[in-house]
C-alpha cells in the first residue's frame, strides 16, 4: 500500500535526524510535511529523545502506525542537512517513495570525520578554549595535550558502544590524569583552565542549550529528556575530575608532587 | 581582542568537526564563531559585569548569521548555529558547579549552578527569538 511506505519513509528520515541530534520540532515537522504531501490525513508525528511514533489515515480509511525507537544519539549536522534537502525534494514531488528510502539509507551510512581529524579538532578547540578562559600560552599546550590523550580511551570505548555515562566519566579521569602529570613535568601553571580547556569537548553545553530550547517549544517530555542527559553528562564529568583531583591531592597534599 | 576573536572562530571550527558539519561549511562556521565572540566582547565592554546580555546578544548573532548563512548556502541553519554559540556554551559554569559539589562547598554549587542555567536558558531564548522572526527577512534578495 502505498500509505504504508509514505510514513515509513516519514518515520526512517525522522529516525535518522534524531539519532544525529536535531531538536524535536525540527523532527517532528519534517514527518508531518512528508506525510501530508503524499495526500495522508489525520496525521500525528510525536518525537521524544528515545523514540519516534507516527499514525495516518490513509485513503481507504485505514489507519497506519510506526513506532521507532532511538538508541544512540550523536551530532551529525551533515545528516541532519541530507535529510532536510531530501525531505524538500519528497514534499515537492521531485523524489519518489522508493528513490527517497534509497537515499536515506546512503545517508544513514554516510561515515562522520575520521577519528584521527576529529581528535586533533578537539584538542585545538581545547587549546583556544584554555587561553580564552585565562590561562596562560603554557596552559594552552597543557589542555591540548591532555585532550589529544584523553580522547584516544574515549573514542575506544564509543566505538565499543560503552555506556555513555561510563565513557564521559573515563574521559574526566584521563584528561585530569594526563593535565596533572603534565602540569608537574613542568607544563602550565592554572589547573582550573587546563582541565576546564581539556574537557571542553565532553561538556554538554549544547545538549543543555537544545534542552531548553524543547522546553521553550512546548516539547516537555523531549525537553526534560535531554535535561536529565545533560546532566547527567555534567555529573559524570565531574566525577571523573573529582576523583583523579581529590586522590592526587589526598597522595601529594596539593597539586604538585 | 583580535586574538580573542580567532581563537573563537578556531574553536568553533574544531567543534563543527566534531558535529559533522560538511567540510565546504566548515569555514563559515568559524565565521559565525568569531562573529559571535565580537559581539560578547563588545557588550562585555560596554557592561563589564554584563556575562548575560552578551551571551543574550551573541545567541541572537549566531541565529542570525545561521539564517542568513542558510540562505546563501542553501543548508539549514542549524548547520551554523549549532556551532555558532559554542563560544557562548556554559561550559565552565557547568564544570564549576559540579567541582563544587565534589568538593562539598553546595552553597557555591547552587551559585554556580543557577548561573550555568540561565546561561543556557538565555541562549535558548536568544535564538528563538530570531528563530520566530519571517523567513523572508533572510533571504538577501534570494528567490527560494
Amino acid at each position: 500500500m502505498k500509505e504504508n511506505d509514505a510514513v515509513k519513509v516519514a518515520v526512517a528520515a525522522g529516525e535518522i535526524m534524531l539519532s544525529a541530534g536535531a531538536e524535536t520540532m525540527r523532527v517532528e515537522e519534517t514527518m508531518v510535511r512528508m506525510m501530508h504531501s503524499q495526500g495522508l490525513t489525520e496525521i500525528e508525528a510525536f518525537c521524544t529523545t528515545t523514540g519516534i511514533f507516527a499514525c495516518a489515515t490513509g485513503s481507504d480509511d485505514e489507519v497506519v502506525t510506526v513506532i521507532k525507537r532511538v538508541k544512540f544519539r550523536d551530532n551529525n549536522l551533515e545528516k541532519i542537512a541530507k535529510v532536510n534537502e531530501l525531505s524538500r525534494c519528497f514534499v515537492e514531488g521531485r523524489v519518489g517513495t522508493a528513490a527517497a528510502m534509497e537515499t536515506l539509507e546512503n545517508i544513514r551510512s554516510l561515515l562522520p570525520y575520521p577519528n584521527l581529524i576529529r581528535i586533533v579538532a578537539a584538542s585545538i578547540a581545547s587549546l583556544c578554549f584554555a587561553y580564552m578562559f585565562g590561562g596562560t600560552w603554557a596552559d594552552a599546550v597543557n589542555a591540548l595535550i591532555a585532550a589529544m590523550l584523553m580522547q584516544i580511551p574515549v573514542l575506544l570505548m564509543e566505538r565499543r558502544r560503552v555506556v555513555p555515562a561510563l565513557t564521559t566519566i573515563a574521559g574526566g579521569i584521563f584528561s585530569t590524569s594526563f593535565a596533572l602529570i603534565l602540569l608537574n613535568l613542568g607544563v602550565g601553571e592554572n589547573v582550573e583552565f587546563i582541565i576546564t580547556g581539556a574537557i571542553m569537548p565532553l561538556v554538554p553545553g549544547v545538549a543543555l542549550t537544545n534542552a531548553i530550547r524543547d522546553i521553550l517549544d512546548g516539547n516537555m517530555l523531549a525537553g526534560a529528556a535531554r535535561t536529565m542527559e545533560a546532566l547527567l553528562t555534567a555529573v559524570a564529568i565531574a566525577a571523573g575530575v573529582g576523583v583523579v583531583l581529590t586522590s592526587w591531592i589526598s597522595v601529594f597534599g596539593g597539586v604538585f608532587w | 581582542m583580535i586574538l580573542g576573536i580567532i581563537l573563537a572562530a578556531v574553536a568553533t571550527m574544531g567543534f563543527s568537526v566534531i558535529f559533522n558539519v560538511p567540510r565546504r561549511e566548515l569555514a563559515f562556521c568559524g565565521l559565525a564563531g568569531g562573529a559571535v565572540w565580537l559581539i560578547f566582547l563588545i557588550v562585555t565592554h560596554f557592561f563589564p559585569e554584563g556575562t548575560i546580555p552578551a551571551t543574550f546578544f551573541g545567541a541572537m548573532a549566531a541565529t542570525t548569521l545561521g539564517r542568513f548563512l542558510s540562505a546563501l548556502r542553501k543548508m539549514p541553519s542549524t548547520v551554523y548555529m549549532i556551532p555558532g554559540i559554542i563560544p557562548l556554551v556554559p561550559g565552565v559554569a557547568i564544570y564549576r558547579t559540579m567541582f563544587y559539589v565534589v568538593g562539598g562547598e553546595h552553597m557555591m554549587a547552587v551559585t554556580q549552578g543557577v548561573y550555568a542555567l540561565s546561561l543556557a536558558g538565555v541562549i535558548a531564548v536568544g535564538v528563538l527569538i530570531v528563530l520566530s522572526l519571517p523567513r523572508r527577512l533572510f533571504l538577501l534578495g534570494h528567490k527560494n
